[in-house]
């Protein structure tokens, strides 16, 4: 076993990174820059039953220390995942996790009995936090009780394990986590993107179509962080750490949080090579503190 | 981490950087740039203006302060850009006609070069219009047969029609006109410039609608046929 292997959800990763959903597309798009096979797994644009074409208007946009996006969920839908991109898709040599959205939940529902089949995919992470889309997306992930709701009809369709995708735009994020748990979630993934706007002066109105978007990158990363503590002292399913991570150190202070695994999203925009920089650093970390297994350090900040 | 050549203050807020690479761009491709200082969270999407075997040059307008940390680089510094992306222009062995507007005018320098390179029988008739100040016309006028430009008004009242294959970069209003000119069944591919997250078709920033559905102008851009995205226009 290696240094930076870990187990999560059952499943063997050979290093606990994830490529955050939305950030690293179906995998195909950083081939020619660098071997998606070296990312413990990567978290697929989010995938819902029928095609997207996602938000008019601006969609992305720079901010001090992050960035905000309005994407919309633009997907080509779940038959077309399964047919035209999961079979490349499954040959990148990493776990394939299908993040799953929806508008309903029939249709959330209705995509998770389709994706039983995919024998490619690894795992599902249960999208109940998307804050772009105006119908479903974050609406199941605010209050507890729609959490536990979605939650516990998710894990009667589905075969994979699965680990629900909490939004900090909840009332009470901890909550959240807590009836996820409660209704059967093998894991937590948090968190997605903060609830944000952006207004053009010169234009006098918000830059974009849907108004609010979702801010993310270092900007969000310290309030991400006391949020996934919190989340790790209340419940006892694995956790998946999501941020504002662009460094090994950002890394080890998720796990250090109570992460088993992270993702790394936005950064990878600002810097295509992050991910061997991480795990890089992450040797290095391991190296000096004479650790046998990264896993050693989950949870060591609780 | 590519060192800088040479920075110039080519107009009023026009600068073009000129850096230390080995050219494997196509002309109408583009690099994802990242304005210096450690402060920016996005990379800024910039054409290839002009390529020699171990050069690239880019042509930006300082807009924000991201390109405005990027004017401020000077010769030796260096500069950390990934590419290049996107399609970038095919051309058809026939006379041609090229038409920028404003900072579009940045890929057909580029794209001039390497059509008479390919098809040195056959005309660039160019044409570039500006609003205010006009930039670089010299140059523009140098490498192509024959020349045009305009500081006011719309340049495609300019363009001779009757071509069969048609170049441009520009405002959407001036594509979607040289559209008309060039008329539907011409050969019209155009430059397309949008906002994007990653420059390599991740996060679906950059998706634009066309005649055959969405599409990220980063991979499958940005040149795309001008038909295709004009579908609406009768």
């Amino acid at each position: 076993m290696s240094k930076l292997s870990v187990d999560f959800l059952g499943l063997s990763w050979k290093n606990p990174l994830a490529a955050a959903s939305g950030t690293f597309g179906f995998g195909e798009s950083y081939k020619s820059l660098f071997d998606p096979s070296i990312i413990g797994a990567i978290c697929t644009k989010g995938i819902t039953l029928e095609p997207k074409e996602g938000n008019s208007g601006i969609r992305i946009w720079e901010t001090e220390s992050g960035l905000l996006n309005s994407i919309g969920l633009e997907n080509p839908g779940i038959d077309s995942f399964i047919y035209d991109i999961l079979p490349e898709m499954g040959n990148l040599g990493t776990i394939i996790i299908a993040n799953v959205g929806g508008d309903t939940v029939d249709s959330y529902l209705l995509a998770l009995d389709i994706l039983n089949s995919a024998d490619d995919v690894g795992m599902i992470e249960l999208n109940i936090s998307c804050p772009n889309v105006k119908a479903g997306g974050m609406a199941f992930g605010v209050h507890p009780k729609d959490a536990y709701w979605i939650t516990q009809l998710a894990k009667q369709v589905t075969d994979k394990p699965m680990m629900v995708k909490l939004s900090p735009n909840a009332y009470d994020i901890t909550e959240c986590a807590l009836a996820a748990e409660s209704a059967g979630a093998d894991g937590i993934s948090l968190v997605n993107t903060f609830q944000a706007m952006a207004i053009d002066i010169a234009a006098r109105k918000p830059v974009f179509d849907n108004v609010y978007a979702g801010l993310s990158g270092p900007a969000i990363k310290p309030i991400a962080l006391r949020m996934l503590h919190q989340t790790a002292k209340a419940v006892s399913v694995p956790i998946c750490g999501i941020g504002g991570i662009s460094s090994a150190q950002d890394v080890i202070e998720f796990m250090m949080a109570g992460a088993s695994v992270v993702q790394v999203g936005s950064a990878v925009f600002k810097d295509p090579y992050v991910y061997g920089k991480i795990l890089a650093g992450l040797d290095e970390f391991m190296e000096k503190e004479g650790l046998h297994n990264i896993s050693e350090i989950v949870g060591a900040a609780l | 981490m590519h060192k800088v050549i040479s920075q110039e203050n080519i107009a009023d807020g026009i600068f073009r950087i000129t850096v230390d690479i080995i050219n494997e761009a196509r002309p109408g491709q583009f690099y994802m740039i990242l304005p210096p200082g450690g402060a920016f969270s996005l990379r800024r999407p910039i054409s290839v203006h002009d390529s020699t075997a171990f050069t690239a040059s880019f042509l930006y307008q300082v807009k924000g302060r991201g390109t405005k940390a990027i004017s401020l680089l000077k010769s030796g510094d260096e500069l950390d850009l990934v590419g290049p992306l996107g399609n970038g222009f095919s051309f058809l062995a026939q006379d041609s006609v090229f038409v920028g507007g404003g900072l579009g005018i940045a890929p057909l320098f580029y794209a001039i070069k390497e059509f008479k390179r390919a098809y040195p029988g056959k005309t660039a008739a160019c044409y570039l219009g500006f609003s205010g100040e006009a930039f670089l016309t010299k140059e523009y006028e140098e490498i192509s047969d024959s020349f045009g430009y305009m500081q006011s008004g719309f340049i495609t009242d300019i363009v001779e029609a009757g071509s069969n294959a048609y170049y441009a970069c520009g405002p959407e209003a001036m594509l979607e006109a040289l559209l008309k000119k060039a008329g539907r069944e011409a050969h019209y591919l155009a430059s397309f410039e949008a906002r994007m997250g990653c420059g390599v078709g991740a996060c679906y920033s950059c998706s634009i609608k066309t005649a055959s559905g969405n599409v990220r102008v980063c991979t499958q851009g940005p040149v795309l046929s001008a038909k295709e995205v004009f579908y609406e226009q009768a």
